[in-house]
């Protein structure tokens, strides 16, 4: 069996933050982020692509961090949760998600609000329908779904008051 | 589930990347997407020596008109096909048929040329690629060659790339198809499919004058149904015609079992799926008319 | 009236927005995995691969040999430091099991059993080396199937014990044959529930740290139960309680999944007193279907008797529970068995019964508890009973089931299966549902679909409850969980208040309902209450949450400690400033007069002297600024709730799809501390008995291999498909607390799965077809409905 465990060099904006790193070869993103740069946000729920829990944005597209190797962000931008907290980007769909109490024990949370602040940059405003299809990759066991939905339409109609 | 230690190295050019394959013997994997190789690799399904990340090779992630069709790069994501003018316009089955696959942050990173090497047989590109009879190019060491589909695909997860090609684009030849169906059936949005049929005509007044379908999530690897296309070409395209049909589709087609489903109840499946995509395909030809 | 004890429940009603969810949302969560501490280690498990085998010989050299692997254990060196455990529960009569060890010792009994402990820096170390792990095996005979399991020529797992048999229970009251004799119909059902699990997004985790040096053992835990925990580890493992800490840090789901005892969790426990190293284990996916507790896999064949006029005459009911190869510990995992039984029948308190369950050991992952356990069976078997006898006599289903309920006047009503119901609103459930759904104009609608072809179909279940459970559930059978709680308040300087109770949090809103309580009685905003929560070291001892008892029960004890302390805090003022206590109430963090509505004196400067200066308090009196009151619910073995759920589907007779159009649910857990937290809590259960009727499954081959152990193949419910699920509330008090809550957060499983089984087939009924068994796939809706066309 193959005992050496290469590291590989990454440069990477992550949270808008410069970070210059020697990444072990076969670590994936989610690992990386939480075991070396301290981000738990993201969560581990299946390190099969399918729960959703450890998604993030790697420049500005939703991705699976368990299906990624850490040693591929070199030259990306990573932002996670706590860099759309830092930045002020999640405070309304965060509110609207207490709100309408559309989590609980939080596991599904930190990715379904990076995947809900996606919806909600669509030029159309998306039906229920529509919203459930987006929020489809993520599985919540708490919740029926339906609060989320809520929230997300909240935030859909506050946004459109201010217009 | 951490996957096994390999060692990891970027090729920036083709060559490289061949470079690399010779190193490794046969033991180096490609990463390209990574969306079907890392499951694999974090459920230790697959533990190669190597792996050789493709994605910053320049030249094979563009969507482009060519003279002979449209050429797809291997390393276009499926986000890229799901928002692209030029696959709405030339290629109205595969862009129909992508955001069938999985969810958003799984087409971000996957990619077509990986779609096609994988070969999941419930997979919705291979069937695309099959109906449409895209040509796949391939390069490695020893130089270039071109594969015709219906050639590609020889069994489960098992295709007619040898160790050491690297896929580089598909190209989609010049059709004169005029009417496209693509309908799946899957418990959930963005499961695999249960059955699935991609469906090609060309139909003139009321007559089919060539039909190709595929069927997918039924067999080890999509597959054509030629005696279908035969026996729906030998009459007029309308409502009673499909109807007699449908008891041959699939005929002298093995239909494999899942754990959910046995063979039977596959090939019921596929039945009905198939009787409403040709029912489809009748409304867009009766609506075209009107 | 004494106005001095006029209780302020300002809070309790009201839709409070959980304030610790803010946390949650913007990723600064807390969960055992996120916990490191220095020279932490990992854990790995090499796992059985057979459903029952012989361990012959273990081989470690190999894997020894690897990077960063500081120890490999195996079954008998944990045995060595580790008490054994069995899971009978001695007032269930006849109860049979072994004992058995955190590992596999000379035989493991289902595939995923624990077997080889293989601890290393970090765990993609410990899985290498496990790979290296050298086992022979001899594999033996398994046992699959519950009713062949019971045959003369089976395998028999624990040839001490002589049969596979765990427990049995049998009933037989009433005039059952003659109601058989006498009825106008009667309905005869076979059905299969199939076996699933929790599949909680935070899969199992636990770290502890065994500090040699003063021998004391700190663990976290992602657990229901810190307390429960706190007893298991000190007694197995020879620790003195007092030398043991459990903490339970923010908890990813458990809906009783993390209740259990598990080998893997146990062994990882051990590892760490072995090494004297922090040692983290978090189950992986693969690892938690292999491994996790299963649930809801029965078969039943069940009879009901229906006179001309639409009464229920008898039932006649037989249910086989299939387990896992050992009874869990400590509660048993006959629990569904044993609801299961009590149950069938029990909104309509047929009073001819003859029942028979029985739970049976099996090769197959170990067994127990799942949110609302035993009830989702229970209520499928009878309201599917019920549903097809009203469709048969041509009653609205409605009606027929307010014709059969329990009286409004019989209350307190005993079941003839042994526990007593205090108080139901079935009656009124039953009215509002039919509004809040428009019965009438949706069965019109479903009427227009069937016109045209389409098969839409609606389907009801009422469903029982039982939560706030006494001692009666497991303590009486001589297990250590607690169903006492307690409640220690305080009054702070600043005058802020600090609530540590002995509940525990997992995202269902027990701190914000702490909170609501006591800023209710203490009249002060909620923002001035610190709830402290799931840590032995902070909390009282108590029992945790399980059974629906957080808030009937942990929110009885923190209202009455609440009481207390206003009681003391008033009493303090009364002295310092001489005034009469009567005259005397708090509001907005202040001590005030009644009449006059002014202020004596804050909270703060009170405190101050009850701390800081003493100066004033007379000779002979001590301010008492924390107070600690316990409560247990001893007046029945549990506190009913009620409710009736509806689904409206339409099923796609072609492809066995069945579209779930909308859902609804009326629940009466009696006074409703937060609406706001209740309600999502009643959807998610929904949804968990949605993904039983249509989704889930652990599916087994004849040798006892899991064959679906993954996300990809094991499916759960996901938001494409699920419906909008309204929800409504009927009430009826309960005297058991002056709280007057009843357990609310297993209703919505308890009845959907019946519901949506109960639209589905009769969507199907035009077809005269019957689909008998969960979960209803695709597969199994084609297969009924080709069946019955040969006939």
């Amino acid at each position: 069996m193959h005992q050496i465990e290469d590291l590989i060099e990454v440069k990477t904006m992550i949270n808008g933050v410069m970070v210059h790193r020697q990444v072990p070869s076969r670590m994936h993103l989610g690992d990386f982020l939480r075991v070396e740069m301290g981000l738990n946000g993201l969560h581990l729920g299946c390190e099969h692509g399918v729960c959703g829990a450890c998604t993030l944005l790697v420049d500005g597209l939703l991705v699976r961090s368990c299906l990624m190797l850490a040693a591929q962000i070199d030259g990306c931008k990573v932002q996670t949760i706590e860099g759309v907290v830092e930045s002020g980007e999640a405070q309304m769909m965060v509110s609207a998600f207490q709100n309408k109490n559309a989590a609980q024990c939080g596991f599904c949370s930190p990715a379904m609000i990076l995947t809900t602040l996606e919806i909600i940059k669509k030029p159309h405003r998306p039906t229920r329908e529509q919203i459930r299809e987006a929020i489809s990759g993520n599985y919540c066991r708490c919740t029926g779904y339906q609060a989320i939905v809520d929230a997300v339409e909240e935030v859909l109609d506050q946004k459109e008051s201010k217009l | 589930m951490k996957s096994s230690n390999f060692s990891y190295c970027r090729a920036k050019t083709l060559s490289e990347a061949f470079d690399l394959f010779d190193y490794y013997g046969d033991d180096a994997r490609i990463l390209a997407g990574g969306q079907s190789l890392m499951p694999m690799l974090n459920m230790r399904l697959s533990s190669p020596i190597a792996l050789i990340d493709i994605n910053q090779i320049p030249e094979l992630n563009n969507i482009e008109e060519s003279p002979k069709g449209l050429k797809i790069g291997a390393l276009v994501r499926h986000y890229e096909v799901e928002n692209s003018q030029l696959v709405e316009q030339n290629l109205p089955l595969l862009y129909e048929a992508i955001p069938h696959i999985a969810h958003t942050a799984i087409r971000s990173r996957g990619t077509f040329g990986g779609s096609l090497a994988f070969a999941d047989p419930a997979a919705e590109i291979p069937a695309i690629t099959l109906a449409l009879e895209g040509v796949i190019h391939v390069c490695s060491k020893s130089g270039n060659r071109e594969i015709f589909a219906h050639d590609f695909f020889h069994g489960l997860y098992s295709t007619e790339l040898k160790y050491g090609e690297i896929i580089s684009s598909v190209v989609f030849p010049k059709n004169t198809y005029t009417h496209f169906v693509f309908k799946e059936l899957a418990r959930r949005q963005g499961d695999y499919a249960t059955v699935g049929v991609a469906i090609a005509a060309e139909i003139k007044d009321q007559k089919i004058i060539k039909i190709r379908i595929v069927y997918f999530g039924v067999s080890d690897r999509p597959v054509v149904d030629n005696k279908l296309s035969l026996e729906l070409m030998k009459a007029q395209f309308n409502q009673e015609n499909i109807f007699k049909v449908i008891n041959i589709v699939a005929d002298g087609i093995d239909i494999a079992s899942d754990i959910y489903h046995d063979s039977q109840i596959k090939r019921h499946l596929l039945t009905v799926v198939v009787k409403r995509a040709l029912l489809d395909l009748l409304g867009k030809v009766n609506n075209a008319s009107n | 009236m004494d106005k001095s004890s006029n209780l302020s429940r300002e809070l309790i009603g009201k839709p409070v927005i959980r304030q610790e969810l803010r946390r949650l949302l913007e990723g600064k969560g807390c969960y055992v995995d996120d916990i490191n501490l220095p020279r932490l280690c990992h854990v790995a498990f090499v796992r059985s691969p057979h459903a029952h085998a012989k361990i012959l010989d273990i081989r470690i050299d190999q894997a020894m040999k690897m990077n960063g692997i500081l120890k490999i254990v195996k079954g008998e060196e944990i045995a060595k430091i580790c008490k054994p455990y069995m899971g009978i529960l001695s007032h269930l009569e006849g109860m049979k099991s072994v004992p058995h060890y955190p590992l596999a010792i000379e035989r493991a009994m289902w595939n995923g059993h624990p077997v080889v402990a293989v601890v290393a820096e970090s765990r993609a170390q410990a899985e290498d080396a496990a790979e290296l792990v050298e086992i022979d095996w001899e594999p033996l005979d398994p046992v699959v199937d519950e009713e062949l399991a019971m045959e003369a020529d089976s395998p028999i797992l624990h040839p001490e014990l002589q049969t596979n048999l765990c427990w049995e229970r049998k009933i037989d009251v009433g005039e059952v044959d003659r109601a058989f004799k006498d009825a106008a119909v009667v309905i005869e059902e076979n059905l299969r529930t199939g076996r699933h699990t929790h599949v909680t997004l935070e899969p199992r985790a636990i770290l502890a740290n065994y500090v040699s040096s003063d021998k004391q053992l700190e663990v976290w835990h992602s657990t229901q139960v810190p307390h429960m925990m706190h007893w298991i580890l000190s007694h197995h493992f020879g620790i003195p309680e007092s030398h043991v800490r459990i903490k339970s840090p923010d908890v990813g789901g458990s809906f009783g999944l993390k209740i259990h005892i598990y080998g893997d969790e146990m062994a990882t426990v051990g590892v760490s007193l072995l090494l004297g190293r922090p040692v983290k284990y978090v189950a992986d996916r693969l690892e938690s279907f292999l491994s996790d507790y299963h649930a809801r896999d029965h078969r039943i064949h069940a009879r009901m008797a229906v006179s001309k006029e639409g009464k229920i005459l008898a039932i006649e009911m037989d249910d086989i529970q299939s387990m896992g190869p050992y009874a869990s510990y400590p509660r048993g995992g006959v629990n569904e068995a044993r609801q299961v039984i009590n149950l069938v029948g029990a909104s309509y308190g047929v009073s001819s019964y003859r029942a028979r369950t029985r739970a049976v050991f099996q090769n197959k992952s170990m067994y127990g508890q799942y949110r609302s356990v035993g009830r989702p069976i229970a209520c499928l078997i009878t309201e599917s009973l019920i549903e097809r006898a009203a469709a048969k006599l041509g009653y609205d289903p409605l009606e027929f089931r307010k014709n059969n309920y329990i009286p409004t006047d019989a209350y307190p009503y005993k079941l003839v299966s042994g526990p007593t119901i205090e108080i139901l609103s079935q009656h009124e459930s039953v009215d509002q549902l039919r509004e809040l759904m428009n019965y009438d104009e949706l069965l019109k609608e479903k009427e227009v679909y069937r016109q045209k072809g389409v098969l839409r179909g609606i389907g009801f279940a009422s469903f029982l409850e039982t939560s706030s459970p006494s001692s009666t559930m497991y303590g009486k059978g001589g297990a250590s969980i607690s169903a006492a709680d307690t409640a220690t308040i305080s009054l702070l300087p600043t005058g802020s208040i600090f609530c540590t109770a002995s509940i525990n949090e997992f995202g269902q809103g027990a701190q914000t309902i702490a909170a609501q309580i006591t800023a209710s009685i203490l009249n002060v905003s909620i923002e001035r209450v610190r709830v402290v929560l799931g840590d032995t070291d902070a909390s009282p001892y108590g029992g945790g949450n399980y059974g629906s008892r957080g808030t009937s029960i942990g929110g009885e004890a923190i209202l009455q400690a609440s009481k207390a302390l206003k009681q003391n805090i008033l009493e303090f003022a009364s002295k310092i400033c001489a005034v009469d206590t009567s005259l005397l109430s708090l509001e907005d963090g202040n001590v005030v007069y009644l009449d006059q509505n002014h202020i004596l004196i804050s909270l703060e400067d009170l405190a101050r002297q009850a701390y800081f200066n003493h100066e004033k308090i007379p000779k002979g009196y001590t301010p008492e600024l924390t107070v600690s009151r316990s409560y247990a619910q001893r007046d029945f073995d549990g506190v009913f709730t009620n409710g009736i759920q509806a689904s409206y589907v339409e099923v796609d007779p072609e492809t066995g799809y069945v579209k779930l159009l909308k859902h609804w649910v009326l629940e009466d857990v009696g006074v409703v501390v937060n609406p706001l937290l209740l309600d999502e809590q009643i959807r998610g259960g929904v949804i968990q008995g949605i993904g039983a009727a249509l989704y889930e499954q652990c599916l087994y081959s004849d040798q006892g291999q899991l064959i679906n152990g993954s996300l990809v193949d094991y499916l759960v419910p996901m938001a494409c498909e699920m419906p909008d699920i309204v929800v409504g509330h009927t009430f009826s008090a309960t005297k058991t607390s002056e709280l007057g809550a009843k357990g609310g957060g297993e209703g919505g499983v308890a009845g959907s799965s019946a519901a949506v089984f109960n639209a589905i087939n009769d969507a199907l009924s035009p077809l005269s077809v019957f689909v008998n068994e969960l979960p209803i796939t695709p597969a199994k809706i084609i297969k009924t409905i080709q069946q019955n066309s040969k006939l």
